[in-house]
């Protein structure tokens, strides 16, 4: 037995020093904060234990991953040095370079793919299976913020100098109920018209500039005349390629709302089919196909074909992000031609408005979600990461880098592009030569409306739930694509699919609410009286008094 | 004569030994075939959150498929694909399996061969919907070729299901089980039957039909399970639409857990979907019994 | 042969009904060929001809590029240049297809198998019957009934909650695994095949039991008397069996794109199959959202002859399969067919 037992408590003892040393040296290490000179000179294996705060890094967005296979090089590293690969070589220096400036942090460049169509789950499975990365793109707001997909950032934001620079639009997207759960990436956009300016020459349409193209305060009426005027079926062109997303626009330059408040109180929202111009958002799609014949249709073509459409030259006009015009004007410049000038052929206008002046321009950037999971120091360094990445040393470095390989390949850098939409303010200047000289003038009039573009307060500020944008937005583009397909009366149409809404989407909320309803009626109110007050006149005050009345009792 | 050797003696032995065979499959089955099943029962009476503990909500998941309007527009298209596919090319392969026999047997082997050369199922799928495309499609192409009108295909929603189908009928060929079972009737039924001087489709409705009898039995069954629960061909080629014309149970039940993490709902579904196809088999085994005695009645 | 008689087949009519019969059967073999042909010829267009030339048949300029481009290796920060299917070059998706349908063969084959022998050999009847029930109920049942608590059960193997329970009061978790972004995701649900067993039983049922009695005289152990007397002569239903279950494992859609959907680097090719025709066409961008690699592979032109590309090369290691499988797979039709 006391053999048994003084074996025992030598192995205990043995063990306990032996944990106590790494203790010791744990303590040396980590715990404390080291400045980078301090972290230089440790030795190396104590380098590797005081990185104890990983963050990783979405490959895709601000990083960079080592080819896949090494080809006829030794190594993936070596193809990428010898092959001339200066992006991923800079995503690799970047990587180093936060590093040392954060001793305690490890990046770690991983793939996640956060554009699949069921964002939702495959964020809900990543994130269970601990697979997420630290931060990615914010979608189906503000659905998922309310189920704590994201970590609340609000501290952070206040304490950012740049807190300001950010879009309006941005920041009310993934502010809820007063705390901030999104920052905006560096990339300013919005949905604006993508259009062919030979062909707005040969029809006579001519900008306040004198230049081919739509005036940039054109309405809904002169989009649907234009795509008609340069509609030609015998050359086999078309004003516009319109899937079941496209044909929203009217709707929009309205300032229509899909869902207006419940005026029983029964729930929160019901869907807007009271609206007479609802019902001709639907006729006037309907008959640009059928009377007008200025679109080419098809439910199956999304975004890319629409894009296929217009740049292999039977489309005039169709919907874009602005982002895309620009940069492909930069890396793309003979995309529509061999012998053609890609800034003197495709235009940039920002949207149709309204008969009544509304500006549907909804500038906004990529919103980004921290993963909720993450430690306090986790969530820091990813904050400054991306600090890093949207304009300060990550970001410079990488546009330092692509100057110098524009001009040892002879090509136009990305860096104008990168300029003219940063949201943010960089740390330093990199630009040669003037905009102006760069882009032509109705992509810089264009990108001017944006930054001074004003977004409408949403209900999500005010605590109000809004319905699971996905699903929402499917519901309503399966209205228009059955009000394009079918021959259905329209008025069937609406009253069907407002039902199937309603008992899908809008069972929730209740009389709880209506003092938020009501805060959130004003504020907007407020909005438009500052902001666009030919449509407050016109439009709003009327439609407030009809339509965005809340039940009392 | 050789000693038994111990350990293939006894009772105990040979049961142990047909245990451990088995364990593996029967653990396979448990846990992946019957648990889940089981468990669903659970998952539509709750409701899912992605932070929060499941919560027990009763019989809301079932009342919230009752009341959807969509539940209904997803069963009547699943039941017209059914119908459709089973109405038109189920029977298919039988005859072209009947005539196929017809053959000289050198012929039937490069047919096969030929018939059966495989394309992968994503991929097919996808070569059709580009057939479909209504400018560069090959489809719109003959149409225009042969100075037709051009169709809407998968954007007409009266006309979306049936493209769903129309392949199944352009590429006809025989069934490899049916085959197989033609192979085993005795050719003396034939010839007893040349000696009465029975014509052709007599012999047919009389002799290979009802030998044929069971397997069609197993393959319509076989058939109506996989056609109500078809998914992938929708979900590719029209991703439910245009609107909700090609929105299969199957589709919505996938849409509900997957696009809005609706987690009982969607099982809710599930089980409703469960009932009809059980509904419909038992119904298909009550005036289509695989009886091999019973001769069919004259039409 | 048995429905018209040797001896008739001299006279005219029935000449040319049984012409009529094979110019039928040539005419569905041919029309089935087409779209093989259609996805091969249209694989090897360039992209300016598959929008301005759509319905050539045969290709005016062939062109390997659109192969070419899903080949590719790209750096994933995505220059337009250098660009594949999307993060991932070609041979990793197809790498990804073969470990899947062949780690499927592996584990259904021999589990499914072996229970089938059991059921069929080895246990006693009154046993085998309940274990025969157990084993094809779930054909009865449709599949997609499980598809969420399958999904349950895999992202915290073995507990089908949405959370693992606690240690009986304690604050400890039970242990668990994900599933959820691994090949074992795909293939543990597949482990097990009530159709295949079907086939295994069938077969078994024909063969005499004196020959296991046989064996057992000898000496054989159980296991041997499988692999070495019973396997050999299943050869045809093994054939059978493994050619349905790899183009099956390799076919399969659903399964891989729910488990593996956040993983790339995992999809198997019907998943890149079916998310390069939607980026093609359906897809549309929320708001602003627009993936990189996306970006990159619009610059590059991909049109219908890269996804046309892709399937040729979806099809191939099938068409390998059917190649090497074909004699086998004659032979076995006529003998696990009708036991079904």
């Amino acid at each position: 037995m006391t053999v048994r037992r003084t074996i025992f408590f030598c192995l205990l003892s043995l063990l306990t020093v032996s944990c106590s040393r790494n203790a010791i040296l744990d303590q040396m290490v980590a715990g404390k904060k080291l400045k980078p000179q301090e972290y230089a000179v440790l030795p190396e294996n104590d380098k590797v234990r005081y990185k104890d705060v990983i963050l990783r890094v979405p490959a895709q967005w601000g990083g960079a991953i080592l080819p896949f296979d090494k080809g006829p090089y030794e190594s993936p590293i070596d193809k990428t040095v010898h092959g001339g690969d200066l992006q991923t070589l800079m995503g690799l220096y970047n990587q180093s370079l936060f590093e040392l400036q954060n001793p305690r942090v490890k990046v770690e460049y991983i793939n996640f793919d956060m554009w699949t169509d069921n964002f939702r789950s495959a964020l809900a499975v990543a994130l269970s299976a601990k697979k997420a990365p630290a931060y990615y793109i914010a979608r189906d707001l503000p659905l998922t913020i309310e189920q704590g997909m994201y970590a609340d950032i609000t501290e952070l934001m206040k304490k950012w100098d740049q807190f300001k620079m950010q879009p309006e639009g941005s920041i009310r997207e993934g502010t809820v109920n007063g705390h901030i759960y999104t920052i905006a990436a560096n990339e300013l956009g919005a949905t604006v018209i993508r259009y062919r300016k030979d062909w707005f020459r040969e029809a006579g349409i001519f900008n306040e500039f004198g230049e081919p193209g739509p005036r940039s305060d054109w309405t809904w009426d002169d989009y649907r005349e234009y795509a008609k005027r340069i509609t030609n079926v015998a050359k086999n062109r078309h004003g516009t390629a319109a899937d079941d997303a496209g044909s929203l626009f009217y709707t929009e330059s309205n300032g229509l709302d899909f869902y207006i408040p419940d005026p029983t109180g029964q729930h929160d929202w019901i869907f807007n089919d009271k609206d007479p111009r609802m019902l001709d958002a639907l006729k006037s799609v309907r008959e640009m196909i059928n009377n007008d014949k200025s679109v080419t249709y098809s439910t199956t073509m999304g975004w890319y074909e629409r894009h296929n459409e217009f740049d292999s030259g039977r489309v005039g006009m169709i919907s874009s992000f602005s982002p895309h015009i620009a940069r492909d004007s930069i890396t793309s410049p003979t995309k529509m031609g061999k012998d053609t000038v890609y800034r003197d052929t495709v235009g940039m206008a920002p949207p149709p408005r309204g008969k009544n002046g509304y500006i549907p321009l909804h500038p906004i950037t990529n919103p980004i979600g921290f993963d909720p999971t993450l430690s306090k120091e986790q969530l820091e360094a990813a904050f400054e990461w991306c600090k890093s990445w949207f304009y300060g040393d990550n970001f410079l470095n990488r546009m330092r880098s692509a100057v110098l390989e524009a001009k040892l390949k002879g090509q136009q850098s990305e860096v104008y592009v990168e300029y003219l939409i940063l949201p943010y303010t960089p740390k330093e200047n990199l630009l040669d030569k003037p905009m102006e000289a760069v882009f032509p003038k109705d992509y810089l009039s264009t990108y001017k409306a944006l930054r001074e573009a004003h977004s409408p307060p949403l209900p999500r500020q005010f605590g109000l739930r809004e319905p699971a944008p996905a699903e929402f937005s499917k519901a309503v583009h399966a209205l228009f694509a059955d009000a394009i397909t079918t021959q259905t009366d329209v008025k069937e149409l609406l009253a069907k699919h407002a039902n199937l809404i309603n008992t899908n989407i809008f069972r929730f909320g209740g009389k709880e609410n209506r003092d938020k309803m009501r805060l959130y009626i004003q504020e907007r109110t407020d909005f438009y009286k500052k902001y666009q007050p030919t449509f407050y006149e016109k439009d709003w005050k009327h439609r407030i008094e009809t339509y965005y009345k809340v039940a009392t009792n | 004569m050789p000693e038994p050797t111990p350990k293939t003696q006894g009772i105990g032995y040979k049961t142990l030994m047909a245990w451990l065979f088995t364990a593996p499959g029967l653990i396979a089955q448990l846990v992946f075939g019957w648990l889940p099943v089981l468990f669903s029962f659970v998952v539509s009476f709750q409701k899912y959150y992605f932070i929060k503990e499941p919560e027990f909500v009763g019989a809301k998941n079932f009342q919230d498929v009752a009341i959807d309007p969509l539940v209904i527009t997803a069963f009547k298209n699943t039941l017209y694909f059914a119908s459709l596919s089973i109405g038109l090319t189920f029977l298919l392969p039988i005859f072209v399996s009947i005539l196929l026999m017809e053959m000289s047997r050198r012929t039937i082997r490069i047919m096969m061969i030929l018939w059966f050369v495989p394309v992968a199922s994503t991929a097919g799928i996808t070569i059709w919907k580009y057939m479909y495309h209504p400018n560069l499609g090959l489809m719109n192409g003959i149409l225009r070729g042969l100075g037709l009108h051009e169709l809407k295909w998968l954007d007409d929603p009266n006309l979306a299901m049936f493209s769903l189908i129309l392949p199944g009928i352009i590429l006809f060929g025989p069934g490899l089980i049916y085959i197989a079972a033609l192979q085993n009737v005795p050719e003396e039924l034939y010839e007893a039957a040349e000696m009465e001087g029975a014509s052709m489709l007599r012999k047919i409705w009389f002799i290979t039909l009802p030998r044929l009898r069971p397997i069609i039995a197993m393959m319509l069954l076989f058939s109506i399970i996989g056609s109500m629960q078809v998914f992938e061909l929708p979900f590719i080629m029209t991703g439910g639409g245009p609107g909700y014309a090609t929105t299969t149970v199957v589709m919505y039940i996938y849409s509900l857990a997957f696009g809005g993490y609706n987690l009982g709902k969607a099982t809710a579904l599930a089980i409703v979907l469960f009932g009809v196809i059980m509904a419909l088999v038992l119904i298909q085994r009550r005036f289509f019994p695989e009886n091999i005695d019973e001769t069919p009645k004259r039409a | 042969m048995p429905l018209i008689t040797q001896v008739g087949r001299k006279r005219f009519k029935v000449r040319l009904l049984l012409v009529a019969i094979a110019s039928f059967l040539w005419l569905g073999v041919l029309l089935h060929l087409f779209p093989v042909a259609w996805m091969i010829s249209a694989s090897m267009k360039p992209t300016t001809e598959i929008f301005n030339e759509p319905f050539r048949i045969m290709p005016k300029e062939p062109t390997f590029s659109s192969y070419k481009l899903l080949a590719t290796t790209i750096n994933p920060a995505g220059q337009a240049l250098n660009v594949d299917v999307f993060r991932y070059p070609l041979f990793v998706y197809l790498a990804n297809s073969l470990k899947i349908a062949f780690m499927t063969v592996l584990i259904q084959l021999p589990i499914t198998a072996m229970a089938a022998y059991a059921v069929s050999k080895l246990h006693s009847k009154r046993t085998a019957r309940w274990l025969f029930f157990f084993f094809m109920g779930t054909l009865m049942i449709p599949g997609q009934i499980a598809i969420v608590p399958r999904f349950l059960l895999l992202s915290h193997f073995p507990w089908p909650t949405r959370h693992v329970p606690n240690f009986p009061f304690t604050d400890y978790l039970m242990p668990s695994f994900s599933f959820i972004g691994t090949y074992w995701g795909v293939l543990l649900p597949a482990a097990f095949n009530a159709f295949n067993f079907l086939l295994f039983k069938g077969f078994f049922d024909t063969l005499p039991t004196e020959l296991i009695e046989a064996a057992r005289m000898d000496g054989a152990s159980e296991l041997m008397t499988l692999r070495s007397i019973m396997l050999p002569l299943a050869r045809p239903v093994v054939a059978v069996t493994g050619y349905f279950t790899f183009t099956g494992a390799w076919n399969d859609f659903l399964g891989p794109w729910i488990i593996l959907m956040s993983e790339q680097g995992k999809w198997p090719l019907s998943v890149a199959m079916y998310k390069l025709q939607w980026v093609l066409t359906n897809w549309q961008p929320s708001q602003g959202a627009m993936d990189p690699a996306v970006q990159a592979l619009i610059s590059s032109g991909v049109g219908y002859n890269a996804l046309m590309a892709l399937a040729v090369v979806e099809s191939i290691p099938i068409f390998i399969a059917f190649m090497i499988f074909r004699e086998q797979l004659m032979k076995g039709i006529q003998i696990a067919g009708l036991k079904g």
